[in-house]
């Protein structure tokens, strides 16, 4: 799966959680920048990600994500790697 | 003194509240809250540098309120934040329609009480009933990997955990099936509240005993009590054997609701702010409208517990007891294991005078929550109020066991001690209520108070003294120093703190007396007419201060303007009788008799019992030669106060003036027989024998008043003015002496020494005699006669 499908389907299932459908990913999008995405549901988001694209994180690793760009990067690496 | 900041969210906010109730190191240790979702303030980043401790929360996301920036010093402590958001997957985004509220902060559908599933349900503009079956027929775990969220949420809490030393996530997952470890996502229930607190506290040094009793009075969840619910699914997925699918969960304070009414009011952001609004209304004392609104949101909560004990409480205030009683019985009803509905229901029964059952609810109250001070404290004072001490002394000593930091308990611990004589205990108690509560004035009055009663003023006065620089601008607490200022003879002190006070609140008629009354008995005439023009401005006319201002006038020689200020003010209270007897005694003082004789007699008119009237009348009748008249009124006034030596003795004047000497004679003496140590008396009966040629009864006589008031100058001037008459020359001469070395001032005494010296032949002693008194009055003929200067001149003309 390239990058930029990656964008599509990860910007696709933030519209769908936060129920926004003006939300636009981009590599330098982080929590602060989407109305919601705050400590109260940042782990079902996370869950969410790992079911859509069928891959798991360690807990550890999501502290160190600061923004989507990271994010994509994470999940890209789980693809490649499985 | 320690310094310690909390910086953190609600949870940090608890501690902080449970830590200051239960666990302050020491009475000067100086706590301070600071909320990590706003932005941080210039004295809470002062507070962080100087602080000595920090409870810092450990959170997964940066909060608002970033203090790692802080220079600071301070021991930092790191409290994990706790949470359960696997127990609601989709909490966490408000409601779509979500109102901001100013008396319900958040709003009935925030983040702590929200579906985000629901809000694209509602976006999407999908019907309430088709919204709702969808939700319930949702495989959530389809949607989101719940074991996996579980996982998650655990490890991340285990990672918090392990970054503080904390113990929470093993307890999470020990204990979330099989009961409600959390109410929603971020409020934990008393098990996961008390291990936090517990954790926290033990690193705040607090004893293993406090940390005990902190947890044993602790009976329900600090944090707040609304319940998010579980959706069934995830209930069914996790096996929690409390959420059931008819489990109704705490809103607002509503009442309670099933997952499924839940979900439908949610979709139409169904809530009852009228209620919200009423309970507002009621905190803010807006009684009217509390009333209105409350009653009208009842009818569509009429579970709400809460919405009928608050409306209880409002009727009460408006003085409707039976409408009352009513609310409150119903709100018993719907919740029976209240303490605070049962302590409501004990007032009004209390109220109706129904003690026994009042007693039975203040008992029941106090049953269900001892640990919270109050329920026992008002137990305790509603059987002190009954005068039963010593069950109030009992029930105090068991609220202390309960609750040993509540400074409430010391405090009427304290008073019902007093009440039983007990001063050691009371001041003990007194004092354990000082040190819990350090800025609570309560106590140093109470204390103070005591001290003021068993004669230990001075010891007092500290206290006092404390309280006002606790309290400065307090009234009532300027008010008990000045009194025991006063007390201690501080006068100008005293009337200093009045005058602040009578500024300060200008309305209270109590404090302007008092500043009056203070300034009058200080010999401050002046400041006391100032005060009282004061007391006037606030009070126009007022009879009291009316009066203090004509007693003020007259004291400073300003007798007419005294008779001004009282004809004005009887202009607007005619039928004063205080005032009107002032207004007569002035005129009397200025001779104006007739005008006296007339206001006298009003006062008569509206109050026959006066004797101090009638005694008044009596004497501007004896003045007018008017005895039968002055006789029958003074006789009067003696049948209305038969007791009154002193009114026996005025009849003795008016029957004296009439020549009715026995008469006269008999009444003094019924008088001396009643005060025989007054030496006015004696001295009256003197005159009267003197006036019936009795000299020598008339010298006893005397000479047992001057026994009894050896200053008195009138009464050795008469003396002398007896023995002189009885040829008794020497004895005039040393009674004549003695009155003029205690008022030297007064001619008419020098002149009979002159008369007695000359009598004796004594005539250098009469010229040295009349030398003096001519200082005093130089143009008296009789003592120039006399004089050195006169007589030399006769000589040398001879």
């Amino acid at each position: 799966m390239g990058t930029a499908e990656i964008y599509e389907q990860l910007t696709e299932l933030f519209r769908e959680f936060f129920s926004n459908d003006d939300i636009v990913l981009k590599p330098d999008t982080s929590a602060k920048d989407i109305e919601g995405w705050d400590s109260f549901n940042h782990l079902s988001v996370m869950v969410a990600v790992e079911t859509r694209f069928n891959v798991k994180m360690k807990t550890s690793e999501l502290d160190k994500l600061a923004n989507v760009g990271e994010l994509v990067s994470a999940i890209e690496d789980k693809l490649e790697r499985r | 003194m320690r310094s310690v900041v909390f910086i953190g969210n609600c949870q940090i906010q608890s501690i902080y509240h449970l830590y200051q109730r239960f666990a302050t190191q020491s009475a000067g240790e100086r706590l301070l809250y600071i909320k990590s979702y706003e932005s941080i303030e210039a004295a809470d980043r002062l507070a962080i540098e100087q602080a000595d401790v920090i409870i810092e929360q450990v959170q997964d996301f940066q909060p608002k309120a970033d203090v790692a920036g802080i220079p600071t010093q301070g021991k930092k402590i790191g409290v994990p934040v706790v949470h359960c958001g696997f127990l609601w997957p989709f909490a966490g985004q408000p409601h779509p329609s979500n109102p901001s509220l100013p008396y319900l902060e958040g709003g009935p559908y925030g983040s702590e009480s929200s579906d985000g599933f629901l809000n694209r349900l509602i976006k999407k503009g999908t019907d309430v009933e088709s919204a709702v079956q969808t939700y319930l027929d949702l495989d959530i775990n389809k949607t989101v990997n719940l074991d996996r969220l579980l996982e998650m949420v655990l490890e991340k809490q285990q990672m918090r955990d392990d970054l503080t030393g904390f113990n929470i996530a093993n307890i999470i997952s020990r204990f979330f099936k099989t009961e409600p470890v959390f109410l929603t996502p971020y409020h934990p229930n008393l098990r996961i509240a008390m291990e936090l607190v517990s954790q926290t506290l033990k690193r705040l040094d607090v004893t293993a005993n406090d940390i005990e009793q902190m947890r044993i009075a602790t009976q329900v969840t600090p944090f707040p009590k609304e319940e998010l619910p579980v959706h069934p699914a995830v209930a069914r997925h996790f096996g929690l054997t409390w959420a059931t699918e008819d489990r109704r969960y705490r809103f607002l304070n509503e009442g309670r609701f099933t997952f499924w009414e839940f979900a439908t009011r949610y979709m139409t952001c169904d809530w009852n702010p009228a209620l919200a609004e009423g309970l507002n209304f009621a905190r803010e004392r807006n009684l009217e409208q509390a009333r209105v609104t409350l009653t009208e949101a009842l009818e569509k909560s009429p579970g709400s517990a809460v919405g009928w004990g608050s409306l209880s409480s409002v009727y009460w205030q408006m003085n409707e007891p039976s409408q009352a009683m009513t609310a409150i019985l119903k709100a018993l009803e719907l919740d029976p294991d209240s303490p605070n509905h049962h302590l409501h229901k004990a007032i009004l029964l209390n109220r109706d005078g129904e003690e026994m059952s009042a007693e039975r609810e203040y008992r029941i109250a106090a049953a269900l929550e001892p640990f919270d001070s109050h329920y026992p404290g008002m137990l305790a004072n509603f059987l002190s109020s009954k005068g039963r001490y010593r069950e109030a002394r009992a029930v105090s000593e068991w609220g202390i066991v309960c609750a040993p930091r509540a400074a409430n308990l010391q405090s009427i611990l304290g008073y019902v001690a007093r009440q039983l004589g007990d001063t050691d205990a009371a001041e003990g108690a007194y004092r354990r209520a000082m040190e819990l509560a350090p800025n609570s004035v309560d106590p140093l009055l109470a204390l103070a108070d005591l001290y003021r009663t068993i004669n230990r003023a001075p010891a007092a006065l500290p206290l006092l003294r404390k309280a006002l620089r606790i309290e400065p601008s307090s009234d009532r607490v300027c008010a008990e120093l000045a009194q025991l200022l006063e007390q201690m003879g501080e006068k100008t002190e005293a009337a200093h703190l009045w005058a602040e006070v009578t500024a300060r609140s200008p309305t209270s008629k109590h404090h302007h007396a008092q500043l009056i009354h203070l300034l009058m008995q200080g010999g401050k005439t002046k400041e006391a007419v100032q005060a009282t023009m004061q007391a006037l401005n606030s009070f126009p006319s007022d009879p009291e201060f009316t009066g203090e201002l004509a007693a003020a006038l007259d004291r400073l020689g300003k007798i007419d303007e005294a008779i001004v200020e009282l004809s004005n003010a009887l202009n607007v209270h005619p039928l004063n009788t205080r005032l009107l007897t002032r207004y007569a005694d002035l005129l009397m003082r200025k001779g104006e008799l007739v005008k006296a004789e007339t206001a006298y007699r009003q006062v008569i008119s509206l109050a026959p019992n006066s004797a101090h009237c009638l005694g008044q009348l009596g004497h501007i009748f004896s003045q007018q030669k008017r005895h039968d008249e002055a006789v029958a009124a003074r006789s009067e006034a003696c049948a209305i106060e038969p007791k009154n030596a002193h009114r026996r003795v005025q009849l003795g004047h008016v029957l004296l003036s009439a020549g009715r000497l026995a008469e006269a004679e008999e009444a003094i003496r019924v008088a001396i027989e009643s005060e025989p140590n007054f030496a006015a008396f004696h001295l009256d009966l003197g005159h009267v024998l003197d006036r019936a040629a009795r000299p020598k009864e008339a010298i006893d006589a005397v000479l047992r008043a001057l026994d009894l008031d050896s200053n008195n100058a009138r009464g050795y001037a008469f003396l002398g003015h007896l023995f002189l008459n009885s040829q008794r020359l020497d004895d005039a001469e040393v009674a004549y002496r003695r009155a003029i070395k205690l008022a030297p001032s007064e001619l008419q005494w020098q002149i009979q020494l002159v008369r007695v010296l000359v009598s004796q032949g004594r005539m250098s002693e009469a010229r040295e005699v009349a030398d003096v008194a001519l200082l005093h009055d130089p143009g008296n003929t009789f003592l120039r006669s006399h004089s050195s200067k006169e007589t030399s001149g006769r000589a040398v003309a001879g």
